[in-house]
């Protein structure tokens, strides 16, 4: 059983599109994924890790290369339920996840999050023209207004990377939804890490 | 003149009336020295009436039955089956049920209006202690019903009741993840109800202002969370204030003139008070903690409000000037939407320990923390205007298919002893108890 995931997770390798030989992730959804230049063998034995606490489907979707569990949305969520709103892409292979994660009751950034936060910096800087909304979202398990000031909190965090890797504030616009706009329905663990989020949306 | 209804046609200028009934679920009951109550259908003085008068009786049945206060006697254990009104009642005939007090009516038309009379008896001294005439458009016969409940309510506790009043809360309609929410009223047992705004943007956490004629809530529109107000005689809504950040949990001073609201802004959730009639805004807390959820004690003088400042979500009061700031909470699991009582007594919270939430009360300095309901997610405590139960909104868990999650208004009494849905078309969040509505006694 063990011997066939892997063997799964070399034929994908196989069909990557990266340069640098970096790791390619996959979705079921086809089309949405990034490039996470990190070293093959490191991504193996994260993988292994994996395997032991998590279900790996065998269609191909998600194959996770962090294992801290409030991280482990990010790259599941980039991958089971690719439709974002398109952020763009960078170059002719790296399309840009336009949300990170937090974990309950936090406005923290995890090293996957600041990942995610280069990437959408890059393409900010390659479109200067372009502003964005940046929306912060919290779980049902709040009180109302508390909520949407730590949405506002976690979309501000946000901001403040961005800002600090060099884009002009005027270009950023920070707000809420609280627990008010759900992301994902289900009153249980997975749906509600994906709905602790702040969205980056571009402006046209 | 009898009572002037003028508010209630106020209250439904461009709204759309939606029928509801008035039927109460109990969920759980307990008693504490009710007094048994008859209320007989009233009478009336032609036949055509008799829907009417039927009608009010339920009514009067009805909140006498969720005051906490009465047990009613079932109409078929009665030996008389009806009273008329201008006759002394048989009191062997209602002893002998264990009838404590009888109530009973007439209702006649005159110059084009309805005239209502009520007696309430007591069975044992065998005395009238309430006699009164109500007149009014006929269209407005439930605010009679809801006066009379309260007069019979005020005779025995020597209280006022929260029989006629409205409440203003969110209703909910479809899917979760591109949820309707449109501003309604109600009568506070479900009855006229309508929409005050026809969902294009959301619309969140209603509050009435003291006098009623305003109503503060938030419109969240093209993403952006702010406060507005409603002024409910000319129907205009208008943005408060110009504020650079979000804008959200208004609370209105005793006065009506001043606004307390929270504004997120680079991170950081602060308290503000603003004037109505001047503009002018003042900050009232500072730093990069969340302060939120504000209520203003029915005297006028103090805030308690919703903090993170500690680490964790506490309740803490200050005076009206923002000084003076003393955390209150102090048990278990954290704390969330403070709202004062009308009478000053007690403060009412939302607390989440372990997974769970809860209502609870606690008295202004924290002490005597009691938990009066619990479940997956309650929360939005609103007081009854006096200060005896409190509305809250109970929702269930949802499902992955984004089915499940019900919403409802529920109520509890401050003892804990009984709480009852309130029967709402929609799911229902969000609850404002209004104060007694303005009524014209002839002299």
């Amino acid at each position: 059983m063990k011997f066939s995931r892997i063997w799964v997770l070399l034929i994908a390798l196989a069909f990557t599109a990266c340069d640098k030989g970096s790791v390619s992730e996959f979705s079921d959804s086809g089309g949405w994924g990034y490039c996470d230049p990190r070293e093959v063998s490191e991504v193996s034995e994260l993988n292994k890790d994996m395997e032991k606490n998590y279900d790996i489907n065998l269609d191909g979707s998600n194959l996770e290369s962090d294992v801290k569990a409030s991280e482990m949305y990010d790259a599941e969520h980039a991958s089971r339920h690719g439709a974002y709103g398109q952020f763009g892409a960078i170059g002719q292979d790296s399309l840009v996840i336009d949300r990170v994660f937090f974990a309950y009751n936090s406005d923290n950034l995890t090293a996957f999050a600041t990942k995610t936060l280069d990437k959408q910096a890059e393409w900010l800087r390659e479109n200067p023209s372009v502003k964005v909304i940046i929306k912060g979202h919290c779980d049902e398990r709040g009180t109302r207004a508390y909520n949407l000031a730590l949405g506002e909190r976690r979309a501000s965090v946000a901001k403040d990377y961005l800002v600090a890797l060099g884009i002009e504030p005027d270009r950023i616009t920070v707000t809420s939804l609280g627990k008010e706009e759900v992301l994902v329905p289900g009153s249980n663990e997975e749906a509600w890490a994906q709905n602790r989020t702040s969205i980056s949306v571009p402006q046209n | 003149m009898g009572s002037l209804i003028k508010f209630s046609i106020i209250l439904f200028l461009g709204g759309v009336p939606f029928c509801a009934s008035a039927q109460f679920i109990e969920v759980q009951s307990g008693q504490r020295n009710p007094t048994l109550v008859a209320v007989l259908n009233f009478e009336v003085e032609e036949s055509a009436l008799e829907p009417i008068a039927n009608n009010i009786s339920n009514v009067i049945r009805g909140d006498l039955r969720i005051s906490g206060v009465f047990n009613l006697l079932s109409e078929t254990g009665f030996l008389d089956a009806s009273v008329p009104f201008n006759v002394t009642p048989n009191f062997s005939n209602w002893r002998a049920v264990g009838a404590q007090a009888l109530v009973n009516g007439r209702i006649s038309y005159k110059d084009d209006k309805l005239a209502v009379s009520f007696r309430l008896w007591d069975v044992s001294t065998q005395k009238v202690l309430v006699d009164l005439v109500f007149y009014t458009e006929r269209q407005y016969w439930r605010r009679i019903a809801h006066l009379i409940s309260d007069a019979i309510y005020k005779r025995f506790t020597g209280e006022k009741s929260f029989f006629d009043t409205r409440m203003a809360y969110v209703s909910e309609t479809g899917p979760q993840q591109k949820r309707k929410k449109t501003l309604a009223v109600m009568d506070y047992d479900g009855a006229n109800g309508a929409y005050l705004t026809r969902g294009e943007a959301m619309i969140l956490n209603p509050k009435f202002s003291p006098n009623q004629h305003k109503l503060a809530y938030l419109v969240i529109k093209d993403y952006i969370p702010k406060v507005y107000i409603l002024d409910m005689l000319t129907g205009k809504q208008k943005l408060l204030g110009s504020f650079p950040g979000l804008t959200f949990s208004p609370e209105f001073s005793p006065d009506g003139d001043t606004i307390i609201l929270s504004q997120s802004l680079k991170g950081a959730t602060s308290l503000y008070k603003m004037q109505l009639s001047t503009g002018k805004t003042q900050r009232l807390t500072y730093g990069p903690q969340i302060d939120t959820s504000p209520s203003i004690s029915p005297d006028g003088s103090q805030l308690v409000f919703n903090s993170d400042r500690s680490g964790r979500k506490q309740l803490y009061t200050m005076d009206i000037e923002g000084k003076n700031i003393e955390r209150i909470s102090f048990g278990e699991g954290s704390y969330a939407t403070p709202v004062w009582s009308p009478r000053g007594d007690l403060i009412a919270f939302t607390k989440a320990m372990r997974g769970i939430f809860y209502i609870g009360v606690m008295r202004p300095d924290g002490s005597n923390e009691r938990l009066l309901a619990s479940g997956f997610m309650v929360e939005s405590p609103t007081w009854a205007p006096n200060g005896h139960a409190i509305a809250f909104t109970r929702q269930g868990r949802t499902h992955k298919d984004g089915s499940g999650g019900r919403a409802r208004l529920n109520m509890v009494d401050i003892f804990g002893d009984y709480e009852i849905e309130l029967p709402t078309q929609t799911d229902a969040t969000d609850p404002a108890w209004s104060s007694p509505l303005p009524t014209r006694h002839a002299s």
